[in-house]
């Protein structure tokens, strides 16, 4: 539901700069490549990145992550630095702001789930953080659409 | 100028069992390439993808448990603005067989408790959930029909048996099958995963 909702008002959000078809490449390299941390893995509540990362000449030199998150998620995302984009239609030098969520499906965890976000906080959280980036780097490019990083139980 | 070099595909089905005999039944189980549905296999979900990746490895685990299926990676997008689902765009399975009680077992339960893993894994990659629920009701002639082929003088009651191994929390096991039924395929489970039945597993 939430991850819905979110995907509905990203769609229907009045700006755009950039196609985000261009990054599918790259949205495919993030889902590819990152993995939970273990600590994460081992709680129920939902976690999520809003990810800014800085491009030169095409290539990642480095990220910050702009929600407030444990060191292990923000240490997570180390596998961007160095990415190359080989698509000649993305900017040399950008700021990208993408979103990732971590979708957990699991019924136990060591920490269970204790703070149940409503679709309007989940939706808020991340809105707020885009247009806060916007505001401060008006010529960031956003990728609307989340990624999606997934957990469940193991199946016996 | 010189040929291009053919791009050789990099398997995405890994056998890292170290039991001798598991590691040659998940071999032979690769090598069969099971066989989902009209359209899908083993080999064309999870060789062929490269962003799809499965792993067989052997551990020790609880007595009671031959096996379990875990996404040790999975990533995703929206399907669709009005669209719940998640479209998995990569996904790395891993199969863990119980490296404790397996190797004792006799090559048709190690069989059986490889395709009832390999089920889970194809369940996952294709959001199936409610897994022993749906290997119940569609499922046990799929089993029964590959244990033939492979053991063509095995009883076809222990076949159903092994079948039904490991499905006993289906709501349809417990409603649809007599007391006498599920007696009879435990007791054919005990007998074949002590070994006491069927073909020894050669090292």
């Amino acid at each position: 539901m939430k991850l819905t909702i979110i995907n509905l008002l990203f769609l229907i959000f009045p700006f755009t700069n950039q196609q985000e078809s261009e990054y599918k490449d790259f949205r495919h390299f993030v889902s590819s490549k990152y993995f939970i941390p273990k600590s994460v893995q081992s709680n129920c509540n939902w976690h999520y990145a809003i990810v800014k990362a800085t491009i030169k000449d095409r290539k990642i030199i480095g990220y910050k992550i702009l929600n407030e998150t444990s060191d292990d998620i923000k240490k997570s995302f180390k596998f961007l630095t160095g990415y190359r984009f080989l698509n000649k239609n993305i900017p040399k030098n950008q700021i990208l702001v993408f979103c990732l969520s971590i979708e957990n499906l699991k019924t136990s965890c060591d920490i269970p789930r204790t703070i149940n976000y409503t679709p309007t906080e989940v939706l808020s959280k991340v809105m707020s953080g885009y247009a806060h980036q916007r505001e401060i780097e008006p010529n960031s490019v956003f990728l609307f659409n989340p990624i999606i990083s997934i957990m469940e139980d193991p199946r016996y | 100028v010189k040929p291009p070099v053919p791009v050789v595909p990099v398997p995405d089905i890994k056998n890292n069992v170290k039991d001798p005999c598991l590691k040659k039944m998940v071999d032979a189980a690769i090598k069969s390439d099971i066989v989902f549905d009209l359209k899908q296999t083993m080999n064309s979900i999870f060789n062929a993808n490269t962003d799809f990746n499965l792993e067989f490895v052997d551990n020790a685990l609880a007595s009671n448990l031959d096996g379990l299926t875990d996404a040790v990676q999975s990533g995703g997008i929206p399907a669709a603005p009005n669209s719940q689902r998640i479209i998995l765009t990569t996904l790395s399975l891993q199969i863990t067989l119980n490296s404790t009680t397996l190797p004792n077992a006799s090559k048709e339960y190690v069989t059986a408790t490889i395709l009832h893993e390999v089920l889970h894994a194809y369940f996952i990659e294709s959001h199936v959930a409610f897994d022993h629920q749906v290997m119940f009701e569609q499922y046990i002639p799929w089993y029964t029909s590959i244990l033939k082929t492979m053991y063509p003088g095995m009883d076809e009651n222990d076949m159903l048996g092994l079948a039904y191994g490991g499905l006993q929390d289906a709501p349809s096991y417990i409603g649809t099958l007599t007391t006498l039924q599920k007696q009879s395929y435990k007791d054919a489970n005990e007998r074949y995963k002590s070994g006491a039945k069927g073909t020894p597993c050669t090292k």
